[in-house]
């Protein structure tokens, strides 16, 4: 199983997949477990995937991403269900991702399209409280990490 | 005598000097006289001509996609002369590291502006680096020299491929094709490939249909051989598109025998790619110039353009201003500028004295009234600078309201000698064919007409190329001239390479130079180039801080808007010299293709990076867009 943190850096709660994933580098995990920074182009993630096909049976993303209409704080954990993609948008993030785009959807359709995702994957995203710049998340984001790894050793329990 | 506009005139030792008698010599209200004038038709004219007529329709393409970054661009067609009548480009996002810069550390300059973009900021930490060294007044030792040449050579082998399979190819595949052009496809489907031989296409449609986006095999084909560039780029750079070894003297990575052998392994690949590349935009061209001769006039434009050079010569290469125009000769890239045509200098210091940025059209605060106190009425030769020019410049951003007759724009509008013209990788093959002064090489030759390649031997057998200067400049070109672009670069990498192997075995393995950072005052300037041209950045420095920070890139020349005698930029220009070739059956199912493979052939790359302006000039807030963390 693959755990991996999605996102730019720097930029508190929106480099929260780096900074939980950072702090998860610090858990005890089972040997199954790999932890992966993947916040790079996508195309270059994918390529990665790619290296090794078939290693990972299921992949858990997390990333810090603004969705509308959601409360600041809120955690979404959800099975991503592979949805039928339209080349153009496809081609637009690779366009994107090719010229510097980072994102989860961006990195989501990608691999989805050229087929580089185990058969189960799973989103952790959090929306952000603060945006601005920072390597740390914000003091609220903080104080919940116990229960942010909790989540992801349910995830990893649960496998 | 290489300016026509810019009141400068030269002595018999070639010096520059300020001609007299001018009251107030660098007013944008003196008259000039332009190459290839093209001009708007007015604002009130075209909304009359839109109101009365349904055939006149407005174009708007926000964002303009496969390109990097934020571009808009609109146009009014008039679909029934099939013709553009008004183009205005926009690059709609605020791009703040010239202020992000002040007051700070120049050699952050490095990292922060690498920054500027998510395709290729290595080439910006290069020019930063150029430009301290400048300002510090020291040099990196040779194998230095050579290894920062290779970086920027591995940094347009992914470049290069990037754009013209994933972003502009995909405007030459089938499925455009055949959506855009029925007619075209079916004549597709039944040419021979004259490139057969080279790229194994029997039909231009079999070609075609391989550059189709995400399923052909030229597409899948290139985003392979993006990844064996970064992985070359990585081994010496650390990381990509924001390397952390070049620093101010060199690079601070240690060069063996292994790490060049890991760079030559990845290098050698582009060599067999590279010449079934040229055949690909060869046929590409050919094709469409045969289907219809109006394709040579798309993206027509004059023949204006900038390129400071690229690639420095171990030998001759001190970083001082004083020696610039010396040591701009012997690059690999041929520094020039080129207008209406004629070669008129490859000095680096008169391409530096020509160069002026105006905001008429921008959204910024005029900081020259044009004939106040400048603060370099000269540059370190003693030659006269405009108001106008980076080193006297303040970025002021001001935004405001689009509107057409005013501001419209964050681009600014540079000009060289007040001329419009455009940057591209295909300016430094056309200055290096035309100037004839690339150094003795065993892969390269300047013909004065033409730029010669012989390419080694691999899968594929050794291989003689010839990109010859074009008679028309346009959409095609562009292309065309990009694809031999990267033959170009590979061969000077091996160049190169082969250099820096020598000095290893020699035991010159010194890469970096020790500095101490000067508290005087003084400026620099990086003259380098992006994968898309022309890049420089001037600086001004005191008491060990930036003071001025100033960036030219290709991109802010191309996509610049129309200037202090309005004058549109390279796009607009590009645009309004555009026929509709289109097929459609009415207005609702056109899709301006014409005008995107215009826009898309100069490899439009906007700063891909949002500020949050907050007032006073301040800059608050920063979103990189990178593609950082691919470590080697």
């Amino acid at each position: 199983m693959l755990i991996a943190g999605v996102g730019h850096p720097n930029l508190k709660d929106l480099s929260f997949g780096q900074i939980l994933l950072a702090h998860l580098e610090n858990e005890t995990w089972p040997p199954i477990v790999d932890l992966e920074n993947l916040s790079f182009g996508a195309v270059a993630v994918l390529q990665w995937f790619q290296d090794s096909p078939g290693k990972y049976d299921k992949v858990l993303f997390i990333t810090g991403v603004e969705r509308e209409g959601r409360e600041p704080g809120t955690v979404n954990f959800y099975k991503y269900d592979f949805p039928l993609l339209d080349d153009e948008v496809v081609q637009a993030c690779v366009a994107e991702s090719v010229t510097g785009i980072i994102g989860l959807d961006n990195l989501l359709s990608i691999l989805h399209y050229f087929k580089a995702l185990p058969p189960d994957v799973e989103i952790f995203e959090l929306e952000p409280v603060d945006t601005n710049i920072g390597f740390e998340c914000s003091p609220e984001i903080e104080a919940r990490f116990p229960e942010f790894v909790q989540i992801v050793r349910d995830s990893v329990t649960a496998f | 005598m290489c300016f026509k506009n810019l009141p400068i005139e030269f002595d018999g030792q070639g010096k520059a000097f300020l001609k007299g008698g001018i009251r107030d010599p660098y007013s944008t209200k003196n008259v000039i006289t332009s190459v290839g004038e093209v001009e708007q038709m007015p604002y009130e004219t075209v909304r009359e001509l839109l109101n009365r007529n349904g055939y006149i329709k407005d174009v708007d393409f926000d964002p303009v996609t496969r390109v990097a970054g934020a571009l808009a661009f609109h146009g009014v067609a008039n679909l029934e002369d099939r013709k553009f009548i008004e183009a205005r480009s926009m690059a709609t996002l605020f791009r703040g590291y010239e202020i992000i810069m002040c007051g700070r550390d120049p050699r952050d300059a490095i990292f922060i502006t690498s920054r500027a973009c998510g395709v290729c900021g290595g080439v910006h930490s290069a020019t930063a680096a150029l430009g301290i060294e400048m300002a510090f007044g020291i040099k990196p030792p040779p194998l230095g020299i050579i290894v920062r040449n290779l970086l920027l050579s591995l940094e347009f082998l992914y470049d290069h491929p990037l754009h013209l399979f994933l972003l502009a190819g995909p405007d030459y595949s089938e499925l455009i094709v055949k959506a855009t052009t029925p007619s075209l496809w079916e004549k597709a489907v039944k040419t021979a490939a004259p490139g057969a031989a080279m790229h194994g296409y029997a039909t231009m449609g079999e070609l075609m249909r391989d550059m189709n986006p995400l399923s052909g095999n030229l597409y899948l084909e290139a985003l392979h051989m993006t990844r064996v560039a970064r992985e070359a780029y990585v081994v010496i750079g650390g990381k990509y598109p924001h390397p952390e070894t070049l620093v101010p003297g060199g690079v601070s990575t240690t060069i063996t025998l292994q790490v060049f052998n890991e760079v030559y392994v990845r290098l050698q690949q582009f060599f067999d790619y590279s010449k079934k590349v040229v055949a690909i935009w060869d046929d590409i061209t050919e094709f469409f110039y045969d289907a219809n001769p109006d394709y040579r006039k798309v993206g027509m434009r004059a023949k204006n353009m900038v390129d400071l050079g690229i690639w420095d010569d171990p030998d001759t290469y001190d970083a001082t201003y004083e020696n610039c125009a010396e040591w701009g000769d012997k690059r690999w890239a041929t520094p020039g500028a080129i207008i209406g045509g004629e070669l008129v200098t490859t000095s680096l210091q008169n391409l530096n004295l020509g160069i002026e940025e105006f905001i008429d059209h921008s959204f910024y605060e005029q900081w020259s009234n044009g004939n106040g106190d400048l603060k370099y009425p000269t540059d370190p030769s003693g030659s006269p600078l405009s108001p106008y020019h980076p080193w006297n410049k303040t970025t002021l951003p001001r935004p405001q309201g689009q509107n057409w007759k005013e501001k419209y724009t964050w681009a600014t509008s540079p000009r060289w000698d007040r001329q419009v013209f455009e940057a591209g990788a295909y300016v430094r093959v056309w200055n290096t064919a035309a100037a004839k002064k690339i150094r003795p090489n065993q892969f390269l030759e300047s013909t004065g007409t033409s730029l010669k390649m012989r390419l080694p031997k691999g899968a594929m057998p050794e291989t003689d190329l010839e990109w010859k200067i074009p008679n028309d400049w346009n959409t095609f070109e562009r292309n065309r001239a990009r694809a031999y672009a990267l033959p170009y670069t590979a061969l000077v990498a091996m160049n190169d390479w082969l250099r820096g192997l020598d000095m290893l075995k020699k035991g010159h393995t010194e890469v970096s130079t020790p500095y101490e950072i000067p508290k005087s005052n003084r400026v620099g300037v990086g003259f380098w180039g992006a994968g898309r041209g022309f890049l420089s950045h001037h600086m001004e420095l005191d008491k060990g801080l930036v003071t001025n920070y100033q960036i030219i890139t290709p991109s802010t020349i191309n996509a610049s808007p129309q200037d202090a005698w309005h004058k549109p930029g390279p796009y607009e220009e590009a645009v309004l010299n555009t026929p509709i070739l289109e097929e459609f059956d009415k207005a609702e199912n056109y899709k301006g293709i014409d005008l995107l493979r215009t826009l898309r052939s100069f490899d439009p790359c906007m700063p891909c990076t949002t500020h949050i302006y907050a007032g006073e000039h301040k800059v608050v807030r920063e979103i990189n867009t990178c593609a950082c963390g691919v470590d080697g």
